[in-house]
């Protein structure tokens, strides 16, 4: 949303409000990242078909976006036992290696984004600083019963929230540890010696630039290394299985093939 | 990354059916911003959404 918002900012499009509807659903296909959605953008205000063209392309290209459906992640791999051994697990190899174990499947559920209108912040001459926040409805099945979470993602100067492609990331490395306490072979006996870190270089133009790229529709190839604790030795969680595991993983999937979107609307409501 | 010495992002597991993440990890970054997502198993109910939900969320920010 905020990247539809400073697009529309920079090219003097009446964008009043957006709404972002997301469903959730497991897509059960060999070899296949797990999950799909369908995404729906509502956007209000005064806008022409070209002017909706170009906030649909910014839609479909704000950096998360490109993430998930675009592969635009390059990934760098280092995997390090709990002896201190350390190993480069990169790149992945295209064929996908046995493993005795599967994932569960995903729960379906829903995803709805609300923008905060009053949190954009002006400089004193009345130009744009910050985007602001949204607010993040999730909903999805859980065992007994059907749960609810909020979250808030943007753009605001005393940072509060948390931008929205570092949000993303955070759900790849949770997806990550998530993946290899499931398929690693010591299964969840071990799984307290599992952690991921993520070291993203700065740069990429900043938001300026991802405003722009996603107005243009540019895929940004953006860099980045997952250092991965395991524990054991590497004759205990051998690499290949860390690399079946990683392989299996459905936002690294995401990250390096796209694929998420299974369908996606952007609407105009006067 | 050699010459980058703190994570911007950690992620560990927390028993058996969570993860705990922190986005801003490093001391003089922005944050910290923690979230709690949930594995679906078949014995308890998850205490966070699963993971694919958190990036479909910032997908949606």
């Amino acid at each position: 949303m905020v990247t539809v918002v400073g697009v529309a900012y920079r090219g003097n499009i009446a964008l009043e409000d957006i709404m972002v509807d997301f469903e959730v659903e497991a897509v059960e296909l060999p070899n296949a990242i797990g999950f799909g959605v369908r995404e729906l953008v509502t956007l209000k205000g005064r806008i022409s078909e070209p002017e909706r063209v170009r906030l649909e392309r910014a839609s479909r290209y704000c950096p998360v976006g490109q993430a998930l459906t675009k592969g635009s992640m390059e990934i760098e791999d280092e995997i390090r036992w709990s002896n201190g051994e350390v190993a480069s697990a990169s790149p992945l190899t295209e064929s996908l290696p046995p493993s005795d174990w599967a994932l569960p499947a995903i729960p379906t559920g829903s995803v709805h984004g609300r923008y905060l209108l009053d949190t954009k912040e002006y400089d004193d001459e009345g130009k744009m600083e910050h985007e602001g926040e949204a607010k993040i409805s999730i909903q999805c099945q859980n065992l007994t019963r059907t749960s609810r979470w909020t979250i808030l993602g943007g753009h605001s100067s005393e940072g509060w929230v948390t931008p929205p492609f570092p949000l993303g990331h955070a759900g790849w490395a949770a997806s990550t540890v998530s993946t290899l306490s499931r398929l690693l072979p010591q299964g969840t006996e071990d799984a307290d010696g599992l952690s991921v870190e993520l070291y993203m270089a700065a740069g990429g133009g900043g938001r300026g630039q991802s405003q722009s790229n996603a107005a243009e529709g540019v895929v940004a190839r953006r860099g980045v290394t997952r250092r991965i604790m395991v524990p054991g030795t590497p004759s205990t969680t051998p690499i290949e299985a860390v690399q079946a595991a990683l392989q299996r993983d459905p936002i690294t999937l995401a990250y390096l093939n796209g694929g998420v979107l299974l369908h996606d609307e952007v609407v105009v409501e006067s | 990354m050699a010459e980058q010495i703190h994570p911007n992002i950690v992620a560990r597991t927390v028993g058996r059916e969570s993860v705990l993440t922190v986005v801003g990890a490093a001391p003089d970054a922005r944050g910290p911003w923690s979230f709690i997502t949930g594995i679906p198993n078949p014995g308890f109910d998850m205490v966070g959404p699963p993971a694919q939900y958190l990036s479909v969320a910032a997908w949606a920010a």
